[in-house]
């Protein structure tokens, strides 16, 4: 049986017979973590030799294949959407999952997020390192890049898919560097435009707190910056849904589905969603270009929104004057023509305070202190 | 991968769930679902109706868990009923005749890149281009027996029950499609062994040698 040594050919005639037992197979499979003892005993017990070792190692190690993996979070939602929760409740569940599908499929929607907001839905970090055994996935999963825009500026990025977003003053978005099989993810926080790649067997979910956008290839906004009591999100084009999320990131509740010019306002507060439309999405995503469109806003709206884009803090001493509302375009201007352009209309004076250089070289933002023109009337 | 829960826990877990725990369902679920649809997506490629047959099969259990009998192996009768539903409802597409087999024209699935493997040290990557050309080389019913097999960890027996053939027509056949896979490869590099191991081997064949000293 064994040529061994004798005629020089190092595997015996039975080599093959002897991979395709199971019991070797696991064996080699496992052998690296043998302590010396079981490993002289495993090649005693298949009177094994080095080339025969050797090459029954290539063949079945070379054969290990990569895990698919799915986050707790999908399975999570997996689960849920098997609808066995509601079967009590006398609900079908496959029709549920029918009405969802074939609502997917119909899905081409152009959405601007005017930010990402940041979320702990799918970044269960510690679970999917564990879960990863593959040395190349390891050093690249529970990785995540930032992006993010300086206060005072806006940034562009593109994901991995190709989609686009632009991030305005003092946002930033969060994506996995290696996405996942079946679905992509974004965290936002603030303000994003979106510009999302179709791909209809890949969802893209953009998670804010509280929130989450389902996209399947589309152009919206999402405003989430964190002092705004609502998120809102402006589809233009195209249809998406937006729907709650609870802190782990499961959705909760109705699925609203948007049409374009529709707006859809989470109430952080009241934990609501309300759908309206809107005649004029430019006041929502013009800020890509550089415009901010005001319509029959209220003073200290814009004030609020300006003091984002250009890195300043506005304190308006008389507050009436806030009340006072403007339809207004802005473009990239700096702040004296814009305080220039609204004393046209409103009796007010300026003063600003110039801002510092801190400790780690940022500067403060600038303060204007607006006050009542006394000597004017109110046009 | 763990490729099986607790064989304990297995069986507790599906009593509990016939009757009615859906927390035990759950658990099943969630620890299966990745497991089959790996599967299920390399017999039909598309993955939403992958999605779609997976769910079935499990909302299908809980429905008619009252009168499920003993499982004693969970994992190959999801295995098998999961590649029986996507067989049928394949034929009821294709209208082929073809109930239980894949047959050739469905040469396409089961191919395999090299990323999808993962990289062991001491392999080269020459052997390991080696060892993919010729396993995508296979018939594909063999290409499955060999995903089965090294993916799922599932044993020669299963494997028999979810393909539908006779377990020894498996073991009969696996020498040869690992001579088959075996093609054009020697083996890892002498260097690569590390030194412990090549101390076994000298142990060893100094202990050999010596039986065999006339």
């Amino acid at each position: 049986m064994r040529n061994f040594y004798l005629s020089g050919m190092p595997y015996r005639n039975d080599f093959y017979k002897l991979i395709a037992d199971e019991n070797f197979q696991n064996g080699i499979i496992h052998f690296d973590s043998f302590d010396k003892g079981k490993k002289q005993l495993f090649i005693r017990l298949y009177s094994l030799n080095k080339e025969e070792f050797s090459k029954a190692k290539a063949i079945i190690n070379g054969l290990s294949f990569k895990e698919t993996e799915f986050s707790e979070a999908e399975l999570n939602y997996l689960w849920k959407k098997l609808g066995i929760e509601d079967s009590e409740k006398n609900f079908n569940p496959r029709q549920q999952t029918k009405k969802i599908i074939t609502w997917f499929s119909r899905v081409a929607a152009i959405l601007f997020i005017p930010l990402l907001i940041t979320s702990l839905w799918f970044f269960d970090k510690t679970q999917e390192l564990q879960s990863f055994k593959h040395r190349k996935i390891d050093q690249l999963t529970g990785m995540y890049n930032t992006v993010s825009a300086p206060v005072g500026g806006k940034t562009k990025a593109v994901l991995p898919d190709g989609s686009e977003v632009w991030l305005n003053s003092g946002s930033s978005i969060r994506y996995p560097i290696l996405s996942k099989e079946t679905y992509r993810e974004v965290k936002l926080t603030g303000e994003g435009f979106f510009k999302v790649v179709k791909n209809p067997e890949k969802p893209m979910f953009v998670t804010t707190s509280g929130m989450q956008v389902k996209v399947y290839g589309t152009t919206f906004n999402i405003n989430a910056y964190d002092d705004n009591p609502d998120v809102e999100t402006v589809l233009v084009e195209g249809k998406i849904s937006i729907e709650k999320i609870d802190s782990t990131g499961n959705p909760v509740g109705t699925e609203y589905k948007m049409k374009s010019g529709e707006v859809g306002r989470f109430s952080r507060q009241q934990n609501t969603i309300a759908i309206t439309k809107t005649n004029n999405t430019d006041v929502f995503t013009e800020w890509v270009n550089g415009k901010y469109v005001f319509k029959n806003t209220p003073f200290k709206e814009i004030l609020r929104r300006l003091e984002r884009v250009h890195n300043v803090e506005f304190v308006l001493e008389d507050k009436t004057l806030g009340d006072y509302n403007f339809d207004a375009t802005f473009e990239d201007q700096n702040i004296d023509r814009i305080m220039e352009i609204f004393a046209v209309s409103l009796p007010i004076k300026w003063e600003s305070v110039k801002s510092e250089q801190n400790n780690d070289k940022t500067f403060s933002a600038r303060r204007i202190i607006i006050t009542r023109d006394k000597s004017r009337k109110l046009q | 991968m763990q490729e099986k829960i607790n064989e304990i826990d297995e069986d507790f877990l599906w009593e509990k769930m016939k009757s009615g725990d859906q927390s035990s369902f759950s658990q099943i679920f969630k620890f299966y679902y990745p497991k089959l649809y790996a599967y299920g997506i390399r017999l039909v490629p598309f993955p939403d109706f992958v999605r779609d047959q997976i769910q079935d099969l499990f909302i299908n259990i809980w429905q008619t868990r009252e009168g499920l009998g003993e499982v004693f192996n969970l994992k190959a009768y999801l295995f098998t009923s999961l590649r029986r539903r996507l067989f049928l409802s394949k034929k009821k597409k294709l209208d082929t005749n073809s109930l239980e087999s894949i047959s050739e024209e469905d040469n396409q699935i089961l191919i395999f890149e090299p990323d999808e493997f993962i990289d062991k040290e001491f392999i080269s990557a020459s052997v390991k281009e080696q060892l993919i050309r010729n396993l995508n080389a296979l018939p594909v019913n063999q290409r499955e027996i060999i995903f089965l097999r090294f993916y799922h960890q599932l044993t020669y027996r299963e494997i028999a029950g979810i393909i539908n053939i006779k377990e020894q027509s498996v073991k009969n056949n696996m020498p040869k499609i690992l001579q088959k896979l075996a093609a054009g490869i020697t083996g890892i590099s002498k260097e690569d062994i590390k030194d412990i191991d090549i101390m076994l081997f000298n142990l060893f064949l100094l202990f050999h040698k010596n039986k065999s000293d006339f």
